[in-house]
């Protein structure tokens, strides 16, 4: 009996040459680069993807200035608020050198709402 | 060839005869004829228009951060006159003490149609060699109408933007300026990065009360060579914080509606987040963005971090808060970073 085994590879996302090493505000209107434009290109479709294929989305941070929290907010706050904190955890895996950045984007979607 | 280029003119003088006997044509030029002859013309300006000039004298100690009351209260005056049609001539030529913040604050009222209303204004330069080198080289005459041209400083960026957008390619560039001539950690970049989009951001969404994202922003990046400190202001004139913001809690309101509750008694709310701008979409996840430029601004590369907006002067390094005599009509930061260079 032949055995067809599929590994299914993880998908990924980096963020510095995928979509910009200078991240903007929160709304598309607001500028470029906004979390709105990155959650809606690139962050929803592969998350949506990675859910349909069960496996895990693996989001690599470095090499970008910075990650402003309307960015953070207009994007994974957003994802969190649609799919849920639990669902976005367990599928999306973050790589950063800087542990506080995996913090801060962790932080956001546990608790997107401020209050 | 000759009959070709005769035949084209023909062709062209055609059309246009064609135009003119056309009847829309003829009741625009009727209409132009009219005006023409009753002088209610645009281009006729009134006579009296503008009153006189008037020479406002600058403090002589010529700075916002430090002499707050002072540069309002000059602004003030200036802009009273410009109300009543007076043109007003700048006059910096006699001050003794200067800082650098004042020049984006001077170009960004200049500038305003609210401020200026379309009266002219005009201006000198500082006879204090170091003060006018500073005022020249800072990008300011790129703003005027000036009969010099001066070559802007190599490390200094005055910028200002009219598309009302967050410029993350302008935010990169500073901190790439700033990084570099205080000799800061890399570890910095990030916290200084984030609070330029932050002030972009904030300026896009609170300072005009009517439209989100009408009001300009003004920044200025300015490396003293003597000291080799670097130092940041960003502004709007737009309504300011205190006014854009919304209070939540209910005795607050009613104390702010009696004028027993001052704009003083809103910085704690301000900066931890407690308050709600005007803005009415997303507002369960928006206003984490002052509360990150606070816990920003205790970092021990800025060695100040001012906030002024209407009223009030915060000093976000210390939480000292003051209430000032006169109104700044937007918001005004100022950071000073720390120079590294010496350690």
């Amino acid at each position: 009996m032949n055995l067809k085994i599929i590994i299914m590879n993880n998908l990924e996302i980096h963020v510095a040459t995928e979509f910009n090493k200078a991240l903007g505000a929160r709304y598309i209107y607001e500028g470029q680069f906004s979390g709105q434009q990155f959650l809606e290109t690139l962050l929803s479709p592969r998350f949506e993807e990675a859910k349909e294929k069960k496996v895990k989305l693996v989001i690599y941070l470095d090499g970008v200035l910075g990650y402003p929290s309307s960015f953070v907010s207009g994007s994974f706050g957003k994802l969190s608020m649609s799919h849920g904190a639990e669902s976005v955890l367990a599928t999306i895996e973050f790589v950063s050198s800087n542990s506080l950045r995996i913090e801060k984007i962790v932080r956001e979607i546990t608790k997107p709402i401020k209050k | 060839m000759a009959s070709i280029e005769e035949n084209k003119i023909g062709k062209i003088r055609g059309t246009y005869q064609e135009k003119r006997s056309g009847k829309t044509y003829r009741i625009a030029r009727q209409r132009r004829l009219k005006r023409w002859k009753d002088s209610k013309d645009f281009f006729v300006v009134p006579k009296g228009y503008v009153h006189n000039i008037v020479n406002l004298s600058a403090p002589i100690n010529f700075s916002f951060i430090e002499y707050t009351n002072d540069v309002l209260e000059y602004l003030k005056v200036g802009r009273e006159n410009l109300k009543n049609h007076n043109a007003i001539r700048f006059d910096v030529s006699k001050i003794e003490y200067f800082t650098p913040e004042v020049i984006p604050l001077l170009i960004s009222h200049i500038k305003e149609i609210s401020f200026n209303n379309k009266v002219p204004i005009h201006g000198n330069a500082p006879e204090n060699e170091k003060f006018r080198q500073i005022f020249t080289q800072s990008g300011l005459y790129n703003y005027v109408k000036s009969k010099k041209k001066y070559k802007i400083a190599e490390n200094n960026l005055l910028h200002k933007e009219a598309n009302f957008k967050v410029k993350p390619d302008i935010a990169a560039r500073s901190v790439e300026m700033i990084i570099k001539n205080c000799n800061c950690n890399q570890e910095y970049v990030e916290p200084i990065y984030n609070i330029f989009i932050e002030l972009m951001s904030n300026t896009h969404h609170h300072a005009n009360l009517k439209q989100y994202g009408y009001s300009k922003w003004w920044l200025y990046v300015f490396h003293d060579e003597t000291t080799k400190k670097i130092s940041l202001s960003f502004l709007d004139l737009g309504v300011g914080i205190f006014k854009s913001m919304i209070v939540r809690t209910y005795l607050k309101k009613i104390g702010r509606s009696l004028k027993l509750v001052d704009n003083v008694g809103l910085v704690s709310d301000l900066l931890s987040g407690k308050v709600q701008s005007r803005i009415d979409i997303d507002n369960e996840i928006r206003g984490k963005g002052i509360p990150q430029i606070v816990e920003y601004s205790k970092l021990e590369c800025f060695e100040k971090f001012l906030l002024i907006t209407n009223d009030v002067k915060i000093d976000l390094k210390t939480d000292k808060t003051e209430k000032l005599t006169s109104n700044l009509r937007g918001t005004f930061y100022y950071i000073e970073f720390k120079n590294y260079n010496h350690e």
